[in-house]
């Protein structure tokens, strides 16, 4: 009997996975001109391989999973990455003389819990709004203050107490507020001229951290427009109303502490 | 609408040197504009989310306390993806001494819902995470970061022939990762070649 052909070998030997991955990059001609052959030569040795297809196939399928979208940030950790190495920058820059590395090592579990708990919350608040504004639910005092609220003048500068923004309505309705504020933005407030959120702080703790310099964090390069009090989930808040490439975010902190985010909402 | 920040309009280059220069304006827009890609480089390297964010953070704040030894010689993001990956290298050293997790989580936020999403997203961040480092550095330059041999070889200041020949054994040991089947588990740690290609 005749035995079947013996498959001829790779046409590199070991180096044939090599020049399929270049051949797929498109850097097929150095790893020729290594060997003395035209790029042209290579890729044919390469076509003559019947095993090339098959090989080629699963180099691509490695090359596409390594392409697929590695999980977004979001803009209140993305905020806070920025911030932070700035920040350290900038305390070396005024303390050349300390040997304190500032950066922060495992912050990061709380914060990302704190963001994860954030859009959490605001992802409910989507699904609560959409559902309200497609039901037509007219009897929810929340509905009513959204649709109120939005058309309310808008939002600038240190606004006092906003009352209670637990609902999805309202805290959408800021968004909506602000969004009108833009349109009039001639006179557009800065991070530095704006006050201190203030205006309940009597019935307010003191708080741990200034809400102008957690204002001031927030905001990194964006103009802060508003800042407010008012409670969330029962507890006394400082909100802050944030524009930057064309964003418009509103974060909702504890008055006692402005590092605390409870939540944000971004449009 | 308020008006566009002209920063924002600004090259990289350009950022980096007002950012050199104490413009600490030009340094946030100049990281914000990368920060998803730094991490993105570190969460591929890394595997994890966590490790990735501690990663990222010290890519970030290496890149502002030495912005200034920038020099525009190279592509601002030639020395941004060098800085990110030494970064999670180191990240991932620091990790090698400490206890970790035995199986990659699932990130809820990653893009996808369905549930062959989701097994993408483990296998990928499995499977990189059981190949040689060193390779994996190299086929995360070239087919997230998209950058070319040359450019590589620039970053990890190694021939453009050993850059080749790491993508190449990194595909290689993912394609049998990502194979059909049976998990293969750690079957695949192919070892560099000694001798390689100075080009």
């Amino acid at each position: 009997m005749n035995e079947p052909p013996m498959p001829p070998n790779p046409p590199f030997g070991d180096d044939t996975d090599e020049a399929l991955s270049a051949l797929l990059d498109g850097e097929l001609g150095a790893f020729a001109s290594e060997r003395d052959l035209t790029e042209a030569d290579a890729r044919a040795q390469l076509d003559g391989w019947p095993g090339s297809e098959v090989r080629l196939s699963e180099m691509e399928r490695a090359r596409a999973a390594l392409r697929t979208p590695v999980p977004e940030l979001d803009d209140l950790t993305r905020r806070r990455l920025v911030h932070a190495a700035t920040s350290a920058a900038s305390e070396r820059a005024t303390s050349t003389n300390t040997s304190t590395d500032s950066r922060p090592r495992r912050s990061w579990a709380a914060i990302v819990a704190v963001a994860a708990a954030g859009l959490l919350v605001v992802a409910g608040i989507g699904v609560a709004v959409s559902s309200l504004s497609g039901g037509g639910g007219g009897n929810d005092s929340s509905s009513r203050a959204g649709d109120a609220t939005s058309a309310d003048a808008p939002l600038r500068g240190d606004v006092g107490n906003l009352g209670d923004i637990t609902s999805p309505a309202a805290l959408r309705a800021l968004l909506d507020r602000r969004a009108s504020a833009e349109s009039d933005a001639a006179d557009s407030t800065t991070t530095s001229q704006l006050p201190a959120a203030s205006g309940q702080a009597d019935s307010l703790k003191r708080p741990i951290v200034d809400p102008a310099t957690c204002a001031q964090a927030l905001a990194g390069t964006g103009s802060l427009t508003f800042t407010g009090t008012g409670t969330y989930q029962g507890s006394p808040v400082t909100i802050f109303g944030i524009t930057e490439g064309g964003r418009t975010i509103v974060f909702v902190v504890s008055s006692t502490d402005c590092t605390k985010v409870l939540t944000s909402i971004s449009r | 609408m308020a008006p566009p920040d002209p920063l924002r309009a600004r090259d990289d280059t350009s950022l980096a040197q007002l950012a050199a220069g104490g413009d600490r304006a030009a340094l946030d827009v100049l990281l914000e504009r990368h920060v998803d890609r730094v991490h993105a480089i570190c969460r591929r390297i890394l595997g994890n989310r966590e490790d990735a964010l501690d990663a990222t953070q010290e890519a970030l704040i290496s890149v502002a306390r030495s912005i200034d030894r920038f020099d525009g010689r190279a592509a601002f993001t030639t020395w941004l993806y060098r800085v990110a990956s030494n970064a999670a290298l180191d990240e991932l050293r620091r990790r090698k001494r400490r206890p970790t997790p035995a199986a990659p989580l699932i990130d809820p936020a990653a893009p996808g819902t369905g549930p062959e999403a989701v097994g993408d997203r483990i296998d990928v961040d499995a499977a990189l995470a059981r190949i040689p480092e060193e390779f994996r550095v190299a086929v995360v330059l070239r087919d997230l970061c998209d950058l070319d041999y040359a450019q590589i070889a620039d970053v990890l200041d190694l021939p453009p022939g050993t850059v080749r020949s790491r993508i190449a054994r990194g595909r290689a040991a993912l394609a049998v990762q990502l194979a059909p089947g049976p998990a293969p588990g750690n079957r695949v740690e192919a070892p560099e070649r000694p001798t390689e290609h100075q080009s």
